[in-house]
C-alpha cells in the first residue's frame, strides 16, 4: 500500500508546479494587456479556476478519494480504459507544453548560449526517477522547494517594493473588460494540475477538494500581488520585455544580495523538473491503471521518451508554438478533459450507481 | 531519497555545460563602464574594462593600464561596436559586471532609445545599471585620469549614488528612464556629468545638473535651484543642505525625511497639489552668540518651508511653461482618474502642461535646534 501525501504537500506539489507559469509567463506575446488589465484579470481567474474545479472537485468529493479510472469502470472497463489513455496523452501532452516553455525562458534569458537538449534529457532522466520513487518523496521535495520558492518570492518583493510607484499601473478602461475576461479564461485553463489530481485521489490523506481551494486562492492573491510589483516598478519597460517577472527578479535588491535572478535560476529548473516529473507521474498511473501490462516506471520511460521528442519538434519552431497557444486549441482542450468530461462521467457514474443500487435492492 | 538529491544537484550543475560559461575569466571582458557617443556612421562606443591580462599586482604599475584599459570602437550600431571591440580584446565581453552606461550629448540629444535599444534586448545586461549623460562626450568621462590607481566607473557610480544623501544628483536605473521615454505623458530624466580641472589641476568628476527628456528628446537642464525642486518633489533626495540667511546671518540646516505627496484635484484634473513635508537640523549658523532662541527657531523653520516652497514652484514653472515638461508625473495621474480626459490631452500635452495649476505647500519642523534652544540662555 503506497504511503499517501498530506494536504500540505498536496498544496506544495500544485504550488510549485502552477507558480512557474507564472514566472515564465510572457508578456506581450499572450496578451496586450498592461499591468492594470492584467491584475485584475488575475483576480478574475481566481473565479473561473473555481468555476472551471467544480466537476473535478465534485468528483473527489463523491468519490472521497478512491481511484478515478476505478469509478469509470463501472460504466465499462473498455470506457475506463479510453479514458485513462486519452488523460495520459493530455498529460503528456501538458509536460510537453511545459518543457518547451520552460526550454524557451531558459533559452532566452537564463543560459542564452547553450542548448538545452542535454539538460532537457537529463532532466527527464530525474523526472523519471521521481516516478519510479514514487509520489511520497517527490511530494517530500516539493514541499522543501515551495518554502525555498516562496522565501525567494518575499525576497524579491522586499528587494523591488521601495522602487514600486503605483501611479506607473494603469487604471483598467471599460473597453478592456472583454480582453480582461479572455485572459482570465486562457489563465485558468492553465490549472493543468487540477484534473490530475483525479488520477493520484487514491494516494492524497484528507479532504483534497478544500486544499484545491486554498492552492487556487493562495496562488491568485501571489500572483496579483507579483504583477502588482512588477507593474509598479518596471512601468512601461515592463511591457517591452517578454519575460517581465523575470526582469523584476533582476532589479531586485536585497541587503546585499542583487542580480537574484541568478540566485533563482537553480530553483527554477527544479520547478520545472518537479511539474514535468508531476505530469510524467500521472501520465504512468493512468496507463498503468488503464492498460495494466507494464509496471509504471516503463510507463513513465515511454512517456519521457514521448516528452523529449515532442520537446524537439515543438522547440524547433517556436514562433508557430507560441502561435498555437495563443489560439483557443488549448483552452478549448481544457474545458473539454478537466470541466464537461469529468461532468459528463459524474453524471453517467451517478446514474449508474443507482440503477445498480436499485438491482441491488430488489 | 538520497539519490534523488543527489541526481537533483547533478541536474543544477548541467545548467552551466556551455562553451562560454567554461571560458577562463581571462578571456572575458569584464566590462565596468561603457560609454556612447555619436559617429558619422553611427555610434562610437568606448568600455572601459579591467585588465584581466596583466600581470603583476594592479600596485606594481603606474601606467593608467595597471587596472583597467579602455577599449573605443565605432560601428553601424551598438552591436556592431561591441563585436568590434570583441576583436581588438581579443576577449569576450561580459556585460553584466558594468556599473554605469554613459552616453554623450549628441546621443542624448538625438533619440536616446533607438541607442538604448540594445540594452533593452541583450539579456546579459544590468537592466538596473545607473544611466548618465555626458556634458560633452562619453569618452572623455570614460578615458579621464582620475588619479592613480582609481577606476572611474567606481568613481562615477559613488558619485551618483551619492545623490540621494547630498542632494547634488540623481541616480536613474536603465529600466526607470526607458520606462519614462516609453510614457506618453512623463519626462524621463538623467543626471548630467562633467570632468573639470580643480584648483590643484587635477581632474574631477563633478554633477553638472540633470538632463530632462520629453518624447524622446532631450528638453533642457535643471540646475542650481530647478534641480533642488526636482529633486525635492519627486522624492529623489533623502537629506541636503539648505542654507537659509536669517537676520544676516547664514544659517546651515541639514534637511531630512523628506517626503512629496503629489495629489490631483477630485474634481478638476488639470489641478494639482505638491505637499512636502520634511525635518531639518540646525548644523551650523555663523554667529558666535548664543542667542537662538524659540521665536528664532519658528522663523527659521518659515524660512526654510518658504525656501524649499520657492524651489518646487521655480521647477515646475520652469518645467511646465518653459519646458513643455512633466517631470512630476502628472500625465499619469490625470490617466488613472480621468482615462477618457486623459485620451483627450495626450495628443497636445505640452500645450496643456502649461495651463496646469500647483498649489505647494511645504510643512517642516526643526528636529535638532541646538543646545541653547534645548537648554535655556
Amino acid at each position: 500500500m503506497k504511503n499517501k501525501i498530506s494536504s500540505l504537500q498536496l498544496f506544495c506539489i500544485l504550488f510549485v508546479s502552477r507558480l512557474l507559469g507564472t514566472f515564465t509567463y510572457m508578456s506581450q506575446l499572450q496578451t496586450t494587456l498592461h499591468a492594470g488589465s492584467r491584475i485584475v484579470a488575475t483576480g478574475v481567474c481566481l473565479i473561473f479556476s473555481i468555476l472551471s474545479a467544480i466537476p473535478v472537485l465534485l468528483f473527489l468529493q463523491k468519490q472521497n478519494n478512491a481511484s478515478f479510472l476505478n469509478s469509470v469502470s463501472i460504466l465499462s472497463d473498455k470506457t475506463s480504459r479510453l479514458i485513462g489513455i486519452f488523460y495520459a496523452v493530455v498529460f503528456l501532452f501538458a509536460a510537453i507544453i511545459t518543457i518547451t516553455r520552460f526550454g524557451l525562458f531558459a533559452g532566452t534569458v537564463l543560459i542564452q548560449n547553450t542548448g538545452l537538449y542535454i539538460s532537457v534529457f537529463f532532466l527527464l532522466l530525474v523526472s523519471i526517477y521521481c516516478v519510479y520513487q514514487g509520489l511520497q518523496p517527490f511530494a517530500r521535495t516539493a514541499v522543501i522547494f515551495a518554502v525555498i520558492l516562496l522565501f525567494s518570492l518575499i525576497s524579491v518583493i522586499a528587494g523591488t517594493i521601495g522602487e514600486c510607484d503605483l501611479s506607473n499601473i494603469p487604471s483598467v478602461q471599460k473597453n478592456e473588460i472583454p480582453d480582461i475576461v479572455r485572459q482570465a479564461f486562457f489563465s485558468a485553463c492553465r490549472n493543468i494540475e487540477i484534473p490530475a489530481l483525479l488520477f493520484i485521489s487514491e494516494e492524497i490523506k484528507g479532504k483534497a477538494h478544500s486544499t484545491v481551494l486554498k492552492f487556487i486562492t493562495v496562488f491568485s492573491i501571489i500572483s496579483a500581488l507579483l504583477f502588482t510589483v512588477a507593474g509598479g516598478v518596471l512601468g512601461e519597460f515592463g511591457e517591452q520585455q517578454i519575460f517581465p517577472l523575470f526582469t523584476l527578479t533582476s532589479v531586485a535588491k536585497f541587503g546585499l544580495f542583487e542580480r537574484m535572478e541568478d540566485l533563482l535560476t537553480g530553483i527554477w529548473i527544479v520547478c520545472a523538473m518537479l511539474k514535468t516529473a508531476f505530469l510524467l507521474y500521472v501520465a504512468s498511473q493512468c496507463l498503468q491503471k488503464s492498460l495494466h501490462k507494464e509496471k509504471t516506471t516503463r510507463y513513465a520511460a515511454i512517456g519521457g521518451g514521448l516528452i523529449f521528442a515532442g520537446y524537439l519538434i515543438f522547440s524547433a519552431d517556436i514562433p508557430t508554438t507560441i502561435r498555437l497557444l495563443r489560439t483557443w486549441f488549448l483552452p478549448a482542450g481544457y474545458i473539454i478533459f478537466a470541466v464537461l468530461l469529468p461532468a459528463v462521467l459524474y453524471v453517467l457514474i451517478g446514474r449508474k450507481e443507482k440503477k445498480l443500487k436499485k438491482e441491488n435492492s430488489t | 531519497m538520497k539519490f534523488l538529491s543527489v541526481l537533483l544537484c547533478i541536474v543544477l550543475l548541467f545548467t552551466g555545460c556551455s562553451q562560454d560559461t567554461s571560458t577562463e575569466l581571462s578571456n572575458r571582458l569584464i566590462i565596468e563602464a561603457i560609454g556612447i557617443d555619436s559617429d558619422e556612421n553611427g555610434y562610437k562606443v568606448s568600455v572601459l574594462a579591467l585588465n584581466t591580462l596583466q600581470t603583476g599586482s594592479a600596485g606594481s604599475t603606474d601606467s593608467p593600464d595597471g587596472i583597467a584599459k579602455v577599449f573605443t570602437a565605432k560601428g553601424n550600431s551598438i552591436a556592431d561596436a561591441f563585436a568590434q571591440i570583441d576583436l581588438i580584446s581579443a576577449q569576450i565581453p561580459l556585460y553584466s559586471q558594468a556599473r554605469v552606461l554613459l552616453i554623450g550629448k549628441e546621443v542624448a540629444e538625438n533619440q536616446p532609445l533607438s541607442a538604448l535599444n540594445f540594452f533593452i534586448r541583450e539579456y546579459t545586461t544590468r537592466d538596473d545599471i545607473p544611466v548618465a549623460v555626458a556634458e560633452t562626450t562619453a569618452n572623455k568621462i570614460i578615458t579621464a585620469d582620475l588619479g592613480k590607481n582609481l577606476l572611474v566607473s567606481k568613481v562615477i557610480d559613488n558619485l551618483l549614488s551619492s545623490g540621494i544623501r547630498n542632494g547634488q544628483t540623481v541616480r536613474v536605473p536603465l529600466y526607470s528612464f526607458i520606462s519614462r521615454l516609453l510614457n506618453k505623458t512623463d519626462a524621463a530624466y538623467l543626471p548630467v556629468l562633467k570632468v573639470e580641472k580643480n584648483a590643484q589641476k587635477k581632474n574631477e568628476l563633478r554633477s553638472a545638473g540633470v538632463a530632462l527628456f520629453a518624447n524622446d528628446n532631450y528638453t533642457a537642464t535643471l540646475k542650481a535651484a530647478t534641480m533642488d525642486g526636482f529633486l525635492y518633489a519627486n522624492n529623489l533626495v533623502d537629506s541636503a543642505l539648505l542654507e537659509i540667511e536669517y537676520k544676516d546671518k547664514n544659517i546651515s540646516l541639514s534637511v531630512r525625511k523628506i517626503k512629496t505627496k503629489t495629489k490631483i484635484n477630485k474634481k478638476d484634473p488639470s489641478v494639482f497639489s505638491v505637499d512636502i513635508s520634511f525635518s531639518c537640523d540646525i548644523i551650523e549658523h555663523n554667529s558666535m552668540k548664543q542667542d537662538l532662541d524659540e521665536q528664532d527657531i519658528r522663523q527659521i523653520k518659515i524660512l526654510a518651508q518658504e525656501k524649499i516652497k520657492k524651489y518646487i514652484e521655480d521647477f515646475l514653472y520652469f518645467t511646465l511653461h518653459d519646458c513643455g515638461c512633466d517631470s512630476l508625473g502628472f500625465g499619469k495621474r490625470i490617466r488613472n482618474k480621468y482615462p477618457t480626459y486623459y485620451e483627450q490631452i495626450s495628443e497636445k500635452y505640452a500645450s496643456f502642461l502649461k495651463n496646469i495649476q500647483t498649489t505647494v505647500r511645504a510643512e517642516g519642523s526643526v528636529h535638532r535646534p541646538g543646545r541653547e534652544v534645548l537648554l535655556g540662555k
